[in-house]
């Protein structure tokens, strides 16, 4: 759907890029997580592919066609998106009034608009809310209208950066599944920043890694979540250990209140059951055994903590 | 195009019902200020209604003018001038329409004030139908001022200063102040190219019987063309610096 090659932006002349040298593709109907520390351009990458900004070099191709030739008009009744910083809404309006008069510049018949409004109000659990002025809604009631709105009118790509942010959990959830719904029935390309790991874990089909204002990673969810592979096993058991036993070397034991918790990290199944047996011969009481893996949440913070080595 | 006025014409509906009572003070704000100018110094002092028009003139042009500019510094305080800029509608066009309707609204409300004026003043004002048109293609050129000033507020967000000079100058180039035919002969010449003034010169010749409305409206036409399209490309240009530099939407 896009193929970006070499893209260069930097804001003022003699300041450093903030973005150097991007190239990458996205794909039609996927969902590509975009991921970086503050300031690693996130945003930035998302405004220039959203036309909001011009790029300092390189090149964008949209459908096979250069962006920056792309009718504009034609371009915006393709693309949408939720910005973070910006309101989006306007607050004097209401809920639906902010719908009606968004669909209306995406032109959007009245007709449709409202057919829209009322699915997608109900899906969100706004319904109820549709008479309110936005400027007495809450942060998450907002960020829910800025998604209404810009679903309206089928895009097929949709841009945002930070939806979830402020958003309880159910409501993050609900959101997840539309966004998750949109992408597998209406093929929709969903290009999205967040902060919120889980939220890249649960709905992203692939992710792109900036750092530095160059590309770390990029591929697929899951594999980028088995790149720094770090497999943590907890056995619980209750009273303490000698930890003097042999069979305890190269684990880490942590004392609590009434149990113990050997942790052990990257082993194999051999030495896990090893060590049960040896603790059931032992007459230990085992209370809990669990496995943590691949969370993305703990990945990234290895993938910078690395980069961050690197450079240093 | 026409999704595009329905859209601000019902947002702008809206907003008038919001606040009501900013408007109900601007028309009486309004009245006051029409009576002490017209009814006290022009009436009395200049003993000539064709002022009025000079006067019509001057609101028009500064409100289309400061409302260009304002409506793009409301949309970056409010923080939704992005999401305006990535709708099927070019920025210039909607910031234009929505000028159009608050013009068309106030123009509701001025027609308003003027059957108040007639009820309570004892006053007598000529109107000439052809007074429409050359307000309507100087609207045209008023939109391009407007452009470029808005232009200006999308770089340097803050532009009431510009904005006051502006009005300023062209309510002393309207000729209430001094009349067009004391001022030099070179200022006279000059004024006669600039869209807002050429205008009024027009409208008040027209009033006087001594003018034919055809040639005049050519000439105007051309003018205000010109001075939108000087407008227009100042306004695209610096929407275009400012995308390079990333200012959009700081405020």
């Amino acid at each position: 759907m896009y193929t970006v090659s070499n893209l260069w932006k930097s804001y003022e002349k003699k300041a450093p890029p903030v973005l150097k040298g991007l190239s990458f593709e996205i794909h039609k109907g996927e969902i590509l997580g975009i991921l970086g520390v503050n300031g690693a351009g996130k945003t930035t990458l998302i405004k220039l592919l959203l036309r909001a900004l011009e790029a300092s070099d390189g090149s964008m191709e949209f459908l096979g066609t250069d962006l920056a030739k792309f009718p504009l008009a034609q371009y915006y009744q393709t693309v949408s998106a939720v910005l973070e910083k910006d309101r989006n809404v306007y607050w004097y309006l209401t809920g639906i009034q902010n719908i009606q008069y968004f669909g209306r510049l995406k032109k959007l018949k009245d007709g449709e608009i409202s057919e829209k409004a009322d699915r997608l109000m109900r899906a969100f659990d706004l319904y109820d809310a549709r008479n309110q002025i936005a400027g007495n809604y809450s942060r998450g009631m907002l960020q829910k209208l800025s998604i209404i709105i810009a679903m309206l009118g089928n895009p097929q790509v949709l841009f945002l950066d930070e939806p979830t942010l402020g958003l309880d959990v159910i409501t993050k959830k609900a959101v997840m599944h539309n966004l998750k719904q949109l992408a597998r029935q209406e093929n929709t390309t969903i290009v999205l920043t967040s902060h919120q790991l889980d939220v890249i874990d649960e709905i992203t089909d692939r992710v792109l890694v900036l750092e530095n204002g160059g590309i770390a990673y990029i591929g697929k969810t899951s594999d980028f979540k088995h790149l720094y592979s770090e497999n943590k096993y907890t056995v619980t058991m209750s009273g303490r250990l000698d930890k003097k036993n042999s069979a305890l070397s190269g684990c880490t034991i942590e004392e609590k209140e009434a149990t113990t918790e050997i942790i052990l990290h990257n082993t194999s199944n051999r030495e896990i059951n090893k060590l049960i047996s040896h603790l059931l011969e032992k007459d230990y009481e085992i209370i809990a055994f669990s496995k943590d893996s691949h969370r993305l949440e703990d990945v990234m913070e290895l993938f910078i903590q690395r980069g961050s080595d690197k450079s240093a | 195009m026409l999704k595009l006025i329905q859209a601000e014409f019902k947002k702008y509906l809206l907003e008038v019902k919001t606040y009501y009572p900013d408007q109900i003070v601007d028309l009486v704000t309004r009245y006051i200020l029409f009576t002490a100018f017209f009814y006290g110094f022009v009436y009395h002092v200049r003993n000539s209604t064709g002022y009025y028009v000079a006067y019509m003139y001057w609101i028009i042009a500064s409100s289309i003018i400061s409302e260009l500019s304002m409506s793009l510094s409301f949309e970056k305080q409010a923080g939704t001038i992005e999401q305006l800029i990535i709708k099927p509608y070019p920025l210039w066009l909607i910031l234009t329409v929505k000028t159009y309707v608050v013009l068309l609204i106030t123009a509701l409300k001025c027609v308003l004030l003027f059957v108040i004026i007639k009820v309570t003043l004892p006053i007598s004002l000529q109107f000439d139908l052809n007074l429409i048109w050359i307000l309507l293609v100087s609207v045209i050129g008023f939109t391009g001022i407007g452009l470029a000033l808005s232009g200006l507020t999308m770089k340097f967000t803050k532009t009431a200063s510009f904005e006051s000079i502006i009005s300023y100058c062209l309510l002393f180039f309207s000729g209430t102040i001094i009349p067009f035919d004391k001022m030099p002969d070179l200022v006279q010449r000059v004024l006669n190219v600039i869209p807002f003034t050429a205008g009024i010169n027009m409208s008040q010749k027209l009033l006087e019987g001594g003018s034919q409305i055809l040639p005049v409206l050519l000439w105007l036409l051309f003018i205000n063309l010109a001075c939108f399209l000087l407008g227009y490309l100042i306004f695209q240009a610096i929407f275009r610096n400012v995308k390079v530099n990333g200012i959009l939407n700081t405020y």
